[in-house]
């Protein structure tokens, strides 16, 4: 029994010396936030809002499609430029639900409704052969918003009699237009489904939903890094030049538009915010509640700010691909400051909060 | 075999005995076999699980087929994995020697094999280290020399004359000397500011489990950090003189399963629980193991010899040497972990003589790195997407852990100077934050990586704490 005493004789002493006046101070803090509250917010107010969006937009631009491919006029042709604009500004606060619904047998949703840049070989290859069997294959650079936009643009100013004499093109535009449709109603339908299984999932281990929503908020915001702004800079280890045709929305030119608005829901989201609704319960929130998180708050809303003072400086009249040849300095500063803004988003965001930075459940100790 | 009359003098352990006497008759005294034998099946089922989990769970494909580099250790880079579906080829025959070794069916070459191709599959990539893989490529490594297969096991069936019911005492003693130290460092380890004084990492690893049931709510409190923070520094220290203690052998495993059962909840550390609470059940008495065993044996109908046989260790007159070299092993294991001391600056900073050190969930640390690489001639430089060669836990391990961001660097060099870039330079910019700290530069921007070789030497290029 010596032993017993001894051994709890020195763990009390310990204790009360854990305990002493100066440390109490910070041992009774409640920590109160709801990541139950947090999905729910991001689900009903960021999530579900943003899919019927862009459901409404690609259905209306899909029947701008049908009536411009019926009716291949300036009038139709424009106003299925206008929705396809429209399209693209809605998919901008999709593009991170790559999770739960977002997750197909044909690939992510982001991979089969926006990639870029688009193949315009295959493209022309699929439209000889009529080939729109997307769902049966990955060939995701021939289909989607981009490669609808490159349809629909490339014979930008030339006579539609001309442009579109292969009736395979007009039916192939259909065919994006109508898959791309068909994927955001199915997404948008499931995710109603998959709602509440989403708040309910409030643990922060891999596969919870906090683990999805920061690991697919930082992975969209690397894309928006690494592929709208790095790689068409000629940024990206091993380019020997730039690549200003390989931006996104190339071929409109909404490039610096598209940039903002995605810029802009990045930051949202880590807000728990959307253009309406400002007072969402989101990781500013959560790290308010945790030890050590009003300094990255801080930081993090500085750099955010940093970063949307440069984005402002760009001229939204411009083509991005325009101002990557001239060698805009702000574009430079823009790439750098972006950069700076990921280890508090990323690392140190993770860190604080305890979340799994990846899905696998692989072991640890 | 018998007792040999002129080793009687190895049971008792005189006082007026010279020390090396002693630790001669320490080694090689005689006791009842059962505990090793209820270890070897325990051994064996507790592999079992881990390789069949490993194997469900698409890890072999994950983690040693799809990456496109893997991270190798220091002086150990022949270790590679085998191309493709070859790599199931070593877990399978880990399932197929783990069933040898439960059953003790071709045991020696089975627990032989087992080593190697355990030891082989963690030598191929240091992002998947764990203290846990160590100490089991470690305990399978002891028990090809222990005659865990010389009782209640298919080959003692087939060959009567193996069977002993007594065995030399460091054949279970170096067992339970590699459990002890598991617990000892992992709790000198905790001894520290963070830990104690902060209650870091778990005043941020406890609120984020706070959805557990029943004790979930208090995890909110930053007291119930401070708790844990010392009951679990207390528990890795003591345990194992309450798991050798024979009044408290019983009660002490119970305690340490319901903290592994804890611990195992709420953090993922796989089946280091299930380890440990299997493999501390060596310190029980040989009674109940006898027991246990005998019960077995029946249902088995395994007849054993009435007679009490000894082991022979087959080293002959060098027993006095073995015992010597058992002392130097001992002494090397103790040594190893605490090999952080040759190095300068703060350990879970620089992470020099992190590994193999038995510092178990420790700390809670995470980096974002960004790498460069410049083309020596033209001067063009470009930022690596990491993500283009490394898995999610590739990437997540390397941005905090110097050697393989060295690695990773000089990787990059080969890559992009086969790309046609001019001798590439390779500089990064690397974050990092320790225990909910602000992240902090951590790797000396205006190196040049690619020109840095890995060795046992402090690494200057670490900026300090």
């Amino acid at each position: 029994m010596n032993l017993y005493h001894k051994v709890f004789g020195v763990y009390f002493i310990l204790i009360f010396w854990a305990c002493a006046p100066d440390r109490v101070q910070n041992m009774n803090t409640n920590v109160t936030f709801s990541r139950a509250k947090m999905l729910k917010n991001y689900a009903d107010t960021l999530i579900i809002p943003a899919l019927d969006d862009l459901q409404n937009k690609t259905d209306k631009l899909y029947e701008c499609t049908l009536i411009f491919t019926n009716n291949l006029n300036t009038a139709n042709h424009i106003s299925l430029k206008n929705a396809l604009a429209e399209a693209l500004t809605a998919y901008q606060s999709t593009s991170w639900l790559n999770f739960g619904p977002g997750e197909t047998n044909i690939g992510l949703f982001s991979e089969n409704i926006g990639w870029y840049p688009v193949n315009t070989t295959l493209i022309g290859d699929n439209i000889n052969k009529s080939d729109t069997a997307f769902t049966k294959n990955f060939k995701r650079d021939s289909r989607g918003i981009y490669a609808l936009e490159y349809l629909i643009y490339q014979y930008d100013g030339i006579d539609f009699a001309v442009a579109f004499i292969n009736p395979k093109n007009l039916q192939y535009i259909n065919a994006v237009a109508y898959h791309m449709k068909a994927l955001v109603q199915k997404q948008c339908r499931e995710w109603k489904t998959y709602q509440a299984t989403f708040i309910a999932n409030d643990g922060t281990d891999a596969s919870s939903s906090i683990s999805y929503l920061f690991n697919e908020n930082i992975a969209d915001y690397e894309k928006l890094k690494n592929y709208k702004i790095q790689y068409p800079m000629g940024k990206r280890a091993g380019q020997t030049k730039a690549e200003p045709q390989d931006v996104e929305a190339y071929y409109s030119g909404l490039s610096v538009k598209l940039l903002k608005a995605h810029y802009i829901h990045v930051e949202n989201r880590w807000y728990g915010n959307t253009s309406t609704h400002t007072n969402g319960t989101g990781f500013d929130d959560y790290l308010a509640n945790v030890e050590g998180g009003t300094s990255l708050i801080n930081d993090t809303k500085a750099q955010f700010e940093v970063v949307k003072n440069i984005l402002q400086k760009i001229p939204d009249d411009k083509k991005l691909s325009d101002l990557i040849v001239e060698k805009n300095p702000d574009l430079e500063i823009l790439y750098t400051e972006s950069a700076k803004l990921t280890r508090y988003i990323k690392s140190e965001l993770s860190s604080k909060l305890g979340i799994s930075i990846t899905y696998s459940s692989g072991d640890g100790d | 075999m018998n007792f040999p009359q002129n080793w009687a003098f190895l049971l008792p352990t005189h006082p007026a005995m010279a020390i090396d006497d002693k630790w001669y008759g320490f080694v090689h005294k005689q006791i009842p076999i059962y505990p090793l034998i209820t270890f070897r099946i325990l051994f064996g089922l507790v592999t079992l699980i881990s390789t069949l989990r490993f194997l469900l769970l698409g890890w072999v494909e994950e983690q040693y087929i799809t990456p496109i580099l893997h991270f190798t250790y220091y002086g150990l880079d022949w270790a590679k994995p085998l191309p493709g579906m070859l790599m199931y080829i070593p877990f399978t025959i880990m399932l197929l020697c783990s069933v040898n070794i439960i059953l003790g069916a071709f045991y020696k070459i089975s627990a032989f094999i087992f080593f190697i191709s355990f030891t082989y599959v963690e030598l191929i990539d240091v992002t998947y280290y764990l203290n846990h893989y160590y100490f089991v490529s470690i305990i399978s490594f002891w028990m090809i020399f222990v005659p865990a297969h010389r009782y209640l096991s298919i080959d003692s069936v087939c060959n009567r004359k193996i069977i002993i019911t007594y065995t030399s005492a460091w054949t279970i003693n170096i067992l339970k000397f590699h459990l002890c130290i598991v617990y000892f460092f992992a709790g000198i380890a905790k001894i520290n500011t963070d830990w104690l004084l902060n209650a870091m990492p778990l005043s941020i690893w406890l609120p984020a489990k706070n959805y557990m049931p029943v004790i979930g709510f208090t995890f909110d409190y930053k007291i119930t950090a401070y708790l844990f923070s010392w009951v679990g520094m207390l528990f890795d220290i003591f345990i194992s003189y309450l798991l050798i203690y024979r009044h408290t052998t019983v009660w002490a495993w119970v305690v340490l399963c319901m903290f592994h059962i804890i611990t195992g909840y709420l953090f993922q550390i796989g089946v280091f629980p299930l380890v440990m609470s299997a493999c501390t059940l060596i310190f029980f008495d040989n009674n109940i193991h006898k027991n246990v065993i005998n019960t077995l044996g029946k249902i088995c109908n395994y007849h054993a010899p009435a007679l009490t046989k000894y082991y022979a260790p087959t080293m002959g007159h060098h027993h006095k040497l073995f015992a010597y070299l058992i002392g130097i092993y001992v002494i090397f294991q103790l040594l190893l972990p605490m090999r952080y001391l040759l190095y300068p600056g703060n350990i879970f900073w620089t992470e020099e003589g992190y590994r193999f050190a038995w510092r178990v969930m420790l700390m809670e640390k995470a980096g974002t790195v960004a790498f460069y690489v410049t083309d020596s001639q033209t001067g063009k430089r470009g930022e690596v997407v990491n993500s283009d060669f490394l898995n999610a836990h590739q990437e997540k391990q390397m941005a905090f852990q110097p050697d393989m961001i060295l690695q990773f660097a000089h990787y990059l060099h080969k890559y992009y100077r086969a790309k046609g870039v001019n001798d590439p330079l390779v500089n990064c910019h690397a974050y990092v934050t320790l225990n909910g700290r602000p992240s902090r530069l951590y790797i000396d921007t205006t190196i040049n990586l690619a020109k840095k070789q890995d060795s046992w030497q402090p690494k200057s290029w670490i900026l300090p704490f």
